[in-house]
């Protein structure tokens, strides 16, 4: 089961416990939430901006037997989705596949936790914007895989202006 | 990032100045009441206006006297700052002072012979406090504990706008300074105008975001848990149990103090936005939401009374932070004084858009196409503001500069 983080407000979804009030049962997966709905605390970011922080989106394997294996690219290398090759799957694996586009429209904002271990996470203490290494910055001009240390000390938060000093380790804070 | 624990460890204690000054923001919906005793002290009807002369004269008054406050706490302390039960603790009482202030003035009204324009210069006076139920609601209704969300239904239940729970914080703040918003206003857009597409386009939004919520719970929308219907049956049993207890009168002085009380609200969306425009990205969505998208006020008698409501640029980026911790960023687009006296402006067209015109397409760096237009004001906007383009652009430069 996975967990997906608001970058703003810190709000956690928990595919177990899922979000009774805004209708997603337990062992709702992420997947199947809908794309334009937004954070229940701050509503100014949706789900495409959360992040991963704790188990991945390859985890929901709902059974081995006649499974559908998507390649997603809903992360930013290669995770596969498993999902049982039910009517609901198929759904899931549709659902999926679309998102996979759209996400590669614009920067997936989802790491991957299998492989690129070594990749870090940054946040900006003064609004919470995340650096992600294995995703740069493409808008800063920093491709997908420049290490924090790499970008230049007088380069600024892209949301408040803060300085690069302002950042902190993002794992760290989860612990 | 070892210099900053370094930094942590030396860090001079913090001294909020503001800490006891934001009782201002709990007692101000008492003042109506003041206004009671004064008139009956006197024998001066006048006095039942006194909120009106209060807010739309007084403040802006000392608002110009008192000027900006640009103090920000430092971020090292806003973690403490933001768990310091105090400043929650402020919000919790403004909610029955707002109970207050309706309950005694309808009982006034009820018991009391009074003059037609006496119980009308009370039931605005009551508006306005009651107005800002729905800003005690604002900062309630942000916080993630169930307790503090049932206390903001329970208080916007006062001024009969329950929905406004769903609706701002679902609602307005994820589309705003976006054409789908209805509480940002268009440039050219006058008020009056706004609010006839405003008060019914935020109760559509609300509705319709609760219906999905409910039908995803696999509920009806007319369900108790409807977080709209909640406070309405609040509403409309103080309401009744008001017309019981204090007769015909009610059907007036009640009516006249919530349509005023939602004018109040009105007045702030209309102020908050005006003419801002967020980008749409290549992939079709909009920016994020950032301090620029709104307009900022840093005037400090009107931010003590007011919650820290002006600050609403690093609200609106950051919605879940609490008032006291609320920040002013450097180059925001800032209105020229605070709500008070920007409300009174929005009244009289012609005045806020001398005024707020220019900032808007100063705010654009004169880029008409970043700007949110009144479709009818569009032709206007481009002669007027492409004619002189150099003039404006340098006045432009000189005022980002200084």
């Amino acid at each position: 089961m996975a967990r997906y983080q608001c970058p703003d407000c810190q709000y956690v979804y928990d595919e177990s416990k899922g979000e009774e009030h805004e209708g997603f049962a337990p062992n709702t997966p992420w997947i199947v939430i809908p794309e334009d709905w937004c954070c229940p605390d701050c509503a100014v970011r949706d789900k495409l901006d959360f992040v991963l922080i704790e188990g991945s989106t390859g985890e929901k394997n709902i059974s081995s037997n006649n499974t559908l294996s998507v390649s997603a690219k809903v992360s930013s290398s290669d995770v596969n989705t498993e999902i049982s090759n039910t009517t609901m799957g198929a759904e899931i694996a549709l659902d999926v596949a679309t998102e996979g586009q759209h996400l590669n429209g614009h920067k997936p904002r989802v790491t991957n936790s299998q492989s690129g271990a070594a990749f870090l996470k940054w946040i900006c203490i003064t609004c919470g914007h995340i650096y992600d290494e294995a995703l740069g910055d493409e808008v800063e001009g920093f491709a997908p895989g420049t290490r924090f240390e790499d970008i230049p000390n007088d380069w600024c938060c892209p949301d408040c202006g803060a300085t690069k000093e302002d950042y902190v380790l993002y794992q760290e804070k989860l612990g | 990032m070892n210099g900053k624990n370094s930094v942590l460890d030396s860090a001079p204690e913090y001294v909020d100045k503001k800490k006891y000054f934001w009782i201002l923001s709990t007692f101000w919906p008492a003042t109506p009441m003041i206004g009671i005793w004064l008139a009956n002290e006197t024998g001066w009807g006048i006095f039942y206006g006194l909120v009106l002369a209060v807010w739309y004269g007084v403040l802006p008054l000392l608002d110009a006297m008192f000027g900006e406050d640009f103090n920000n706490p430092p971020e090292e302390v806003v973690e403490k700052l933001e768990k310091e039960r105090y400043y929650r603790v402020l919000t919790y009482l403004t909610v029955p002072m707002h109970y207050a202030a309706l309950i005694v003035s309808a009982w006034w009204v009820g018991t009391q012979s009074m003059s037609w324009f006496e119980i009308g210069a009370l039931a605005l006076s009551l508006g306005i406090v009651n107005g800002l139920a729905l800003n005690t609601g604002h900062e309630l209704g942000h916080k993630k504990e169930a307790f503090d969300r049932w206390m903001a239904k329970i208080v916007l239940a006062v001024v009969g706008y329950g929905h406004f729970f769903i609706e701002h914080n679902k609602g307005h703040h994820r589309d705003v300074a976006t054409p789908m918003d209805p509480a940002t206003s268009r440039m050219g857009e006058n008020i009056y105008k706004f609010s006839t597409r405003e008060i019914p386009g935020a109760f559509r939004r609300a509705w319709g975001l609760e219906e999905q919520r409910l039908s995803r719970r696999g509920q009806s929308v007319w369900s108790f848990d409807n977080e709209i219907l909640q406070p309405m049956v609040i509403t409309v049993v103080l309401y009744t149990l008001l017309l019981a207890f204090f007769g015909p009168k009610m059907l007036v002085f009640l009516p006249i103090q919530m349509a005023f009380g939602w004018w109040q609200l009105t007045s702030a969306n209309y102020i908050e936005h005006y003419g801002l425009l967020r980008e749409k990205m290549a992939d079709g969505r909009y920016e994020h939401q950032k301090p620029h998208h709104s307009w900022n006020s840093n005037h400090i008698v009107s931010n003590l009374v007011l919650f820290h409501l002006q600050r609403h640029s690093d609200h609106h980026a950051h919605p879940t932070r609490s008032y006291q911790s609320l920040r002013d960023f450097p180059g925001l687009p800032a209105l020229p004084t605070g709500y008070p006296g920007a409300f009174l402006m929005a009244m009289i067209p012609q005045w806020f858009r001398s005024v707020m015109d220019p900032k808007v397409v100063n705010w654009a760096n004169g880029d008409l196409s970043k700007i949110q237009i009144e479709d009818s004001m569009r032709a206007e906007y481009i002669k007027k503001f492409t004619h002189n383009v150099g003039a404006d652009d340098k006045r432009g430069a000189t005022a980002v500069a200084s």
